[in-house]
């Protein structure tokens, strides 16, 4: 059991290379053995890796995506709204005529779905 | 001098949790057995020696008429690769550790430990106790009189009140059986002496022949100078009593998927509370989303309290936020001493 080592894992205590979850308590004999390896002048790896870092961001923005395009059924509704209103009023349907926000909103959709079929080609 | 009385005579007058090896939750066969790991449920195995182990759950046991008790399985340690020549510093001992809280009773009192052995190797061998900072320990000497056979041996010891003895859920009292001991631990009997004291001069050396084995069965600690017959416990109670030190399950539990990189599900409270907050290892995890889910999960960071699981999480990879699933897994939960 001399090999195996440590990894943080924030207030929680740290995990064992075995897959061990320990818990910071002074109590619990694994956390007394991690003790006395960090002691001995060892340290133990960051709580996340370069490459889990990076796969953590990728789902936050794949998130965040979602949950921005989730909202855009709200715009979508104000543009027909809009484009209704333009119509009924017997008036040509130009971009001029079209909520400049509406138009910003549906540029920056078409960026987001872009991204989407980026990450998920 | 404690007297012999109907208070402590009965099923729950064994201070020893599984000392009829009832109970074995991490398996029932270790070969080899690991150096400092836990095989039947509160016995640690140390083995500081160039001789390998097999801890086994055996069948052989001290019969009815023999002990006036029914066991179904007792501990077998058996020697797979012997050490003929014992080094000042080797030792193969059975250890079995008490919480101050169990102990605090007994602070003051003479205890009185009786056990059924079968060893192939006959000669002394010994039972130590130790102190809560295990600066001081009491060896105390035994004869296995007849190989492979099974005999009823029977030491005391008084607890001294000037000794250390931690009285909350930390280790207090340690008792160790010991098979095998090199000079730099063997110390005066009968008396507390300062050091890592395992055994005396007379320990001989169990471990010089694949042919031995060492058998622990019955094992039985009460107040005062008398070994009272042995008697179990209901199945029920002796399980509990080891689960406040270790147990495991298996969990399926619908989980949410609270943030892009995280599931997250419901508290789970453990089978019992536990001595300290335990070393938790998932096993087995599978992480089944619901539609839009696409979630495949990752490694797990979680603890908990003594009572339950704290805010279980798991680390995913493309889990979608709000979504929810259903989470299977293994835990194993170890607030050992």
């Amino acid at each position: 059991m001399s090999n195996l080592t440590y990894k943080l894992m924030g207030d929680n205590g740290v995990k064992r290379s075995d897959g061990a979850c320990i818990p910071n308590c002074d109590d619990n004999r694994d956390w007394r053995l991690y003790q006395e390896w960090l002691s001995e002048g060892n340290t133990p790896e960051p709580q996340f890796t370069p490459e889990e870092i990076a796969a953590k961001a990728l789902a936050e923005e794949i998130s965040d995506i979602k949950t921005e395009l989730r909202s855009a059924m709200v715009w979508q509704f104000r543009m027909i709204v809009e484009l209704w209103k333009a119509l009924k009023a017997n008036t040509a349907a130009q971009n001029s005529d079209i909520d400049p926000d509406v138009l910003s909103k549906a540029a920056s959709w078409m960026t987001k779905l872009d991204r989407l079929k980026e990450i998920d080609e | 001098m404690a007297k012999l009385s109907l208070s402590n005579i009965g099923p729950m007058d064994n201070r020893i949790i599984n000392g009829d090896f009832d109970i074995w939750q991490r398996g029932t066969s270790f070969a080899p057995a690991v150096n400092g790991a836990f095989q039947t449920d509160r016995w640690e195995y140390q083995n500081g020696s160039d001789a390998v182990n097999s801890i086994l759950q055996s069948t052989d046991v001290p019969t009815f008429a023999e002990s006036g008790h029914t066991s179904k399985y007792s501990l077998k340690v058996d020697c797979t690769t012997a050490d003929s020549a014992v080094a000042a510093t080797d030792y193969v001992i059975m250890i079995y550790r008490m919480e101050g809280l169990d102990v605090s009773p007994l602070i003051g009192k003479t205890i009185t430990v009786s056990f059924w052995v079968k060893s192939t190797k006959t000669g002394g061998f010994m039972v130590c106790f130790y102190n809560s900072s295990t600066s001081e320990g009491y060896p105390v000497e035994y004869t296995v009189n007849a190989s492979d056979t099974w005999e009823k041996k029977t030491v005391s010891v008084l607890l001294p009140t000037t000794e250390s003895w931690t009285t909350s859920n930390a280790v207090s009292l340690t008792v160790y059986f010991t098979i095998m001991s090199g000079s730099d631990f063997q110390m005066t009997p009968d008396t507390w002496n300062a050091g890592y004291a395992i055994a005396t001069s007379n320990q001989v050396n169990g471990m010089d022949n694949t042919a031995n084995n060492f058998l622990l069965s019955q094992v039985k600690m009460e107040v005062g100078y008398v070994a009272t017959p042995f008697t179990g416990r209901l199945y029920a109670e002796e399980l509990a009593l080891c689960q406040r030190y270790y147990h495991t399950d298996t969990i399926n539990i619908l989980a949410t998927c609270y943030n892009p990189a995280y599931i997250r599900i419901s508290p789970i409270f453990w089978k019992v509370t536990m001595r300290a907050v335990p070393t938790v290892a998932y096993s087995s995890v599978a992480w089944i989303p619901t539609a839009g889910g696409m979630g495949t999960i990752g490694a797990q960071y979680s603890t908990g309290s003594t009572d339950q699981f704290a805010n279980p999480i798991w680390n995913t990879v493309t889990g979608t936020e709000g979504h929810c699933g259903q989470v299977t897994f293994t835990y194993t939960a170890d607030a050992e001493l």
